[in-house]
């Protein structure tokens, strides 16, 4: 996406984050803190050779704790959410009229909802990240946006919980109906369906030995 | 006495020979007339994703070929490598480049026969079955040389690819494509003039234009229905950028276009693969990777053109070992969602044509 159209979208929408545009900036900050430690080195390692002492220790660059995007990225309020997506559908200088999936992370503190959006026209990608709490994960339904969004979204409200508020249709997608608990969660745990245990106990009992040794007469 | 009529609620699947797996679809019927068409997926559903949250990076590339569609594990573990080489910033040497891009292609043509041939099963056509069953088998043969396997390869690598091909293969290659080409030919006489298969699949189940962007549908699914996108041109990976090939698309969007489309791409294939050959530089074919590799944290999402569509990768690193979270973005699975709902109004002979048409696989749908 051009710096142009980046532009345009956050004046038009102001409440918008670039989470790229502040990881870039985040990094250009730690490689100059890094050259400066390096030319501190250099001249240190200098000094050190013209009084003919041992160099001082080389340094080791640890990886600066910036959270890098490869695409550009904008954290969406959770209120415009709808607003923002139809617009950059509609903007003929956006033209974004494939959303390629809605999906979700799990972060410790928050759940973030993931949109993916690609224009075919103008060959370019942005994902859209909406924070919502994990005590109430709910968020407005982009369907009457993009239609294909239906089974995303669903699957989305399966593995995550999120609820879709405004979505036609909204039940389990790949879990059952009577499933408990949304997999994809960091703190699921997998226990086994209680029916389940009821058919496997009722099965075991059927095929285990009475209590003097003999098989149950399958007669 | 009034004749009593009512709907008719069919079940069709989840085991059903036309469904191509397990897929569930509750019909309503009026007479022959599909009313309505509810999907039940998630019976192959292998949470592959939340696997891959506590696998290495490594070590998923294992799964992408078996969690993920069954028939084209080198497109699948092309995608996963190419995200995961974007964030660790790996760079893969020019050969390794090569060989990728001909053994996706190769697969990209065992898919489209497979599918041909099950597609030619449900519309009664058992000849090409048989047909495109036997080219595959030189096919796998070829695969089976460099990679040991026949269907799961786990070939790619996170840098490169795991071996050369031995000595002798590029030649074997060639003759397999020189064998490849007329057939298709074949398959052209055998079924576009035939009255048949056209009375099945020409003017049946039309997704159009504007429905299938909005829907979601990607690969030959939107370009049958005059999408001219290809994320292999749109977006080069690998080296598809120094490679010549065509896109090819038609407008009726019907079935019978899907076929068209996917027998153009099969010819596409054996020309991209021919110049890869003729092209394919000595030299190194894998980079240095450490097999436990941390990625920085950060993420990236790395789409490819797969042979049912657009194959996304959204890999999520929190610097440790293993990704802190992994989106397949499978094309089977918009595409099932576009056709299902634009087979309302057909009749119900047509949802065997309909379904065999996107090509789904159960296993990408559900993952």
């Amino acid at each position: 996406m051009t710096p142009e159209r980046v532009a345009a979208l956050l004046g038009r929408f102001p409440h918008l984050q670039d989470l790229s545009a502040e990881a870039a900036a985040a990094q250009a900050q730690a490689d100059e803190a890094w050259a400066a430690k390096e030319r501190e080195w250099q001249a240190a390692a200098a000094q050190a050779k013209a009084e003919g002492k041992p160099a001082p220790r080389p340094l080791r660059r640890e990886d600066p704790p910036v959270h890098r995007y490869r695409t550009p990225t904008f954290e969406v309020p959770r209120d415009e959410i709808v607003d923002v997506c139809r617009w950059l559908r509609d903007n003929p200088e956006f033209d974004m009229t494939q959303l390629e999936f809605v999906s979700a992370v799990d972060w410790p503190d928050r759940l973030e909802v993931v949109y993916l959006l690609v224009s075919m026209s103008r060959a370019h990608t942005a994902v859209l990240k909406v924070p919502v709490p994990k005590d109430d994960p709910r968020i407005a339904s982009v369907v009457d946006v993009w239609r294909g969004a239906d089974w995303h979204e669903r699957e989305a409200y399966d593995l995550f919980g999120i609820t879709f508020e405004g979505h036609p249709d909204l039940r389990r997608i790949m879990m059952s109906a009577d499933w408990k608990g949304h997999p994809l969660r960091k703190d699921y745990v997998y226990e086994d369906p209680e029916w389940l245990v009821e058919v496997a106990t009722q099965r075991q009992r059927e095929i285990a030995p009475t209590q003097d040794g003999e098989r149950p007469s399958r007669a | 006495m009034p004749l009593r009529t009512e709907e008719l609620l069919l079940n069709m699947g989840p085991q059903h020979p036309s469904t191509h797996g397990v897929l569930r679809l509750v019909v309503t019927l009026d007479g022959e007339n599909i009313t309505d068409v509810r999907p039940d997926i998630g019976y192959l559903h292998s949470s592959v994703e939340k696997m891959m949250e506590h696998r290495t990076y490594v070590q998923n590339v294992a799964l992408t070929d078996r969690g993920m569609d069954y028939l084209i594990a080198l497109n699948n573990e092309a995608a996963y490598c190419l995200a995961v080489e974007a964030l660790a910033g790996v760079e893969v040497p020019e050969r390794g480049r090569y060989l990728r891009v001909i053994f996706q292609e190769l697969n990209r043509i065992a898919s489209h026969l497979v599918w041909l041939g099950t597609w030619g099963i449900d519309l009664g056509a058992t000849t090409l079955f048989l047909w495109c069953f036997r080219e595959r088998e030189r096919e796998l043969d070829l695969f089976e040389q460099v990679t040991g396997g026949r269907l799961h390869h786990v070939y790619f690598r996170i840098g490169g690819v795991y071996a050369d091909v031995p000595d002798g293969w590029a030649g074997a290659c060639r003759d397999f494509l020189e064998y490849f080409l007329p057939h298709i030919d074949e398959y052209h006489q055998l079924l576009t003039q035939n009255p048949i298969f056209e009375a099945r699949t020409r003017g049946v189940g039309v997704i159009g234009r504007r429905e299938a962007v909005a829907m979601g549908a990607s690969g030959p699914v939107a370009r049958a229905s005059g999408i001219a996108y290809d994320v292999r041109k749109a977006v080069p990976y690998e080296v598809y950028d120094r490679l010549g090939f065509d896109v090819p698309v038609q407008a009726s969007g019907d079935c019978f276009a899907r076929y068209l489309v996917r027998l153009e791409e099969m010819r596409q294939s054996v020309r991209i693969i021919r110049q890869a050959l003729k092209d394919l530089p000595a030299g190194e074919f894998r980079a240095r990777v450490p097999v436990a590799m941390k990625p920085p944290r950060g993420e990236v999402y790395v789409r490819t053109e797969s042979p049912r569509g657009t194959l996304g990768m959204y890999v999520v690193s929190d610097g440790g070992e293993s990704p802190y979270r992994v989106k397949i973005r499978a094309p089977s699975f918009s595409n099932l969602y576009a056709l299902t709902e634009i087979m309302r109004g057909w009749k119900i002979a047509d949802i065997i044509a309909i379904l065999g048409s996107i090509d789904i696989v159960l296993s990408d749908v559900d993952r």
